[in-house]
């Protein structure tokens, strides 16, 4: 009697992958055995079952999908080893860097002057916004994705909220680029403040 | 993949994603949490993918590491963030199975009484319900014997019943 309560006990153990179908032949066979003679242990594969049922279907938020592919992507070209060159390519590499190394600069002193006259415009009556176009604005430092039904009075108390404003997009992804209002704020509490913006944002991260 | 194949690494991620984000977040509350976690997952796919030796399934391998990093992100959050239940206490005068069975038909409430699961207890119920998979396969995703998954499980499900009872009681649904 004694040993068959241990038995029980141990069959009781296999009930949930006698449910989800992946015991071996031999233990079915025992756990077939133990439910024909214990209404008990019909019962816990009845509730069992119900159990197993909940779970898979149980509903959860849309996996990041092709948004998560494209985050590993950038992380995967981040860290991606430099190529090895032989010696003497990394030669002809330094010849060909310090060829182009005085255009680069020069490229620079151009682009700085041109920056520097448009500022000076800014100075003869040219208004904030339009300054900001002619140099570019502030670069995106968040991505985020909003949900389908926001609407725009939602994502602008967000963006608010986050002293965030949209940069560039949306992508063929729906993915928007953020800078923020005050240059020198805090990214990740931006970030923290989009995440924790309900239904809002589905999707925030760095640039 | 080993050899630095990006697209084979589109092709998993493609595969395997779906899966893995669902188990991540089966044990984090937070998508924002289980999208970073999932990342994390991936890239060290990407990173370590010679050192599969095919020992196990892939999906073993990748819900093994996906196991471990979840736990690594729920060990740096605040402490208190997250309330389980005590399986020593669920398990006294746990009800029997007929008794909750119309409550575990109910997805809500049987939602609710899961997420008050143990991480521990979470992981293997989702594994052996959603993943369907053998415990020998679970052991080796969680790193402990396979009686410890049997255990495990088993307190797993008199929680549940403890919760489902205890909402049935209370008139909730």
């Amino acid at each position: 009697m004694a040993d068959n309560g241990k038995k029980d006990e141990a069959l009781d153990l296999l009930l949930p992958w006698y449910v989800n179908g992946t015991l071996k032949d031999d233990e079915r066979r025992d756990v077939e055995a133990y439910l024909e003679r214990s209404s008990h242990a019909r019962d816990e594969v009845e509730l069992l079952r119900a159990l197993r049922q909940q779970v898979k279907d149980e509903a959860i938020e849309s996996s990041p999908g092709e948004l998560g592919l494209q985050r590993l992507k950038r992380q995967m070209k981040a860290e991606a080893p430099q190529p090895a060159t032989s010696d003497r390519m990394a030669g002809r590499t330094i010849t060909v860097a310090s060829f182009w190394r005085p255009l680069a600069v020069a490229a620079c002193l151009v682009v700085m002057i041109q920056a520097g006259v448009m500022v000076g415009l800014g100075g003869f009556g040219t208004t904030d916004s339009e300054l900001d176009i002619a140099t570019g604005g502030s670069p995106a430092v968040l991505q985020v994705t909003f949900a389908p039904d926001a609407t725009e009075q939602q994502i602008r108390d967000v963006l608010q909220e986050a002293g965030a404003s949209i940069a560039e997009g949306p992508t063929a992804l729906g993915v928007y680029g953020l800078r923020l209002v005050d240059a020198g704020a805090s990214v990740d509490e931006a970030l923290a403040t989009l995440r924790a913006s309900g239904d809002v944002v589905t999707f925030a991260e760095r640039n | 993949m080993a050899g630095g194949d990006q697209s084979a690494m589109d092709a998993f991620y493609r595969a395997y994603e779906g899966r893995v984000y669902r188990f991540i977040r089966s044990k984090l509350n937070d998508s924002f949490d289980a999208a970073d976690v999932l990342n994390e997952v991936m890239f060290e796919v990407w990173r370590n993918a010679g050192r599969f030796e095919g020992r196990s399934s892939v999906s073993t391998w990748v819900l093994g590491i996906a196991h471990h990093k979840t736990i690594d992100r729920i060990r740096r959050r605040k402490p208190g963030e997250h309330v389980e239940l005590d399986p020593e206490i669920a398990e006294d005068d746990t009800p029997n199975a007929a008794a909750t069975l119309s409550a575990a038909q109910d997805a809500e409430q049987v939602r609710r009484c899961v997420d008050q699961l143990s991480e521990a207890h979470r992981s293997v119920v989702h594994l052996a319900f959603f993943e369907d998979l053998p415990y020998g396969e679970i052991a080796g995703i969680v790193g402990c014997p396979e009686g410890t998954v049997k255990t495990r499980m088993f307190h797993a499900k008199k929680a549940l019943m403890k919760c489902l009872q205890g909402l049935k009681e209370m008139g909730v649904s």
